[in-house]
């Protein structure tokens, strides 16, 4: 499947602290490993851009779409603890996760990790 | 040296008998043939087998194009050097695509004929320097034109939302400043990829980018 990855100028040229590059590093793993077990997309976007005060980080595909809040509900499912775990990953950087889905739309993961002072004072 | 076996055709005798002496007069040329319109050009064409035919366009019976479209299928290896007086561009595009070798006008220096018979027997091509680029440009100005006209075919509002949606955020988000449902957000972004051909949301920002909508 084609992935089109799109990183912002900023992003490319300035590193991160350790913890943050290693949670955007697992959350594109998962929504990437979600979106080949899952959704039957043709193609996945990956963008990693710098804004002002956070970084973030979208994976969307254009495959069947599901009601994410179903499956959040739902009991316990791989899929579930996956989109659970991106939850986690983001929330303990201190930033966001969202998930926006609907059927036969495709599904985006957008995360955001607000930019500590000091990484924002070095880059 | 083997010369180049030269056939032509044109419907002015004493054009054809001018140009027979030109070209005989070059040492790596020999004219085998003269036609006075298409049918009989491609007649002999057929039997004399030449290297070249330089070909006038305006002719009786078939015309200049009819007899090169013909030529082509049935002897693909003469190559075919169009002499006229018509400087339409129109023209130019319909001859490249029957695969003409060569394209000269007729006000234009004997030499520049002769140069445009030695680059298609080598397989290369000639196309008159002025008629070609200005060819070129107004194809040139038609692509952007094109581009223009993508461009202007996006509502105000499927810019708003394609700016919006390249700077990162959610449908959801959008679907708040723009004070619109997420369902019509949906569809707008449905519109925007049909309309610019653009499948992922990658392509949506690189579009963006180069519209410059993302500078702030």
């Amino acid at each position: 499947m084609p992935v089109d990855l799109h990183i912002g100028p900023d992003s490319a040229n300035h590193r991160l602290p350790h913890e943050f590059e290693t949670a955007l590093y697992r959350i594109t793993q998962e929504a990437l490993t979600n979106v080949a077990r899952h959704t039957q997309a043709h193609r996945v976007s990956v963008l990693l851009e710098r804004r002002p005060g956070y970084v973030s980080l979208i994976v969307e595909d254009d495959g069947r779409g599901f009601e994410a809040q179903e499956i959040l509900k739902a009991p316990a499912s791989h899929h579930k603890l996956g989109l659970l775990g991106m939850q986690e990953r983001a929330k303990l950087a201190g930033g966001t996760l969202t998930i926006e889905s609907a059927p036969d739309v495709g599904t985006a993961v957008i995360a955001r990790l607000p930019i500590p002072v000091t990484a924002a004072a070095k880059g | 040296m083997k010369k180049i076996r030269i056939l032509l055709a044109d419907d002015h005798k004493m054009l054809r008998e001018g140009l027979r002496v030109l070209l005989d007069s070059q040492t790596d040329m020999q004219v085998v043939g003269e036609a006075a319109n298409g049918t009989e050009a491609l007649q002999q064409a057929d039997r004399l087998k030449p290297n070249v035919l330089v070909l006038d366009l305006s002719m009786p019976e078939l015309n200049g194009l009819q007899t090169t479209e013909i030529l082509r299928t049935r002897q693909p290896a003469i190559k075919v050097v169009v002499l006229t007086a018509n400087e339409d561009e129109s023209y130019l595009n319909r001859l490249c695509q029957a695969g003409v070798a060569g394209y000269v006008l007729k006000r234009s220096p004997g030499e520049d004929l002769v140069q445009a018979i030695r680059m298609a027997a080598e397989g290369q091509v000639y196309f008159d320097p002025i008629l070609a680029s200005k060819a070129l440009a107004r194809q040139a100005a038609r692509l952007t034109a094109g581009q223009e006209a993508n461009q202007t075919q996006l509502s105000g509002q499927e810019k708003a939302v394609l700016s919006l949606i390249a700077w990162g955020y959610s449908n959801k988000e959008v679907a708040e400043r723009l004070n619109v449902s997420v369902k019509t957000v949906e569809t707008y972004r449905v519109r925007i990829a049909e309309k610019l051909g653009l499948r992922s949301r990658s392509q949506l920002v690189k579009y963006a980018l180069q519209q410059g909508w993302l500078n702030d």
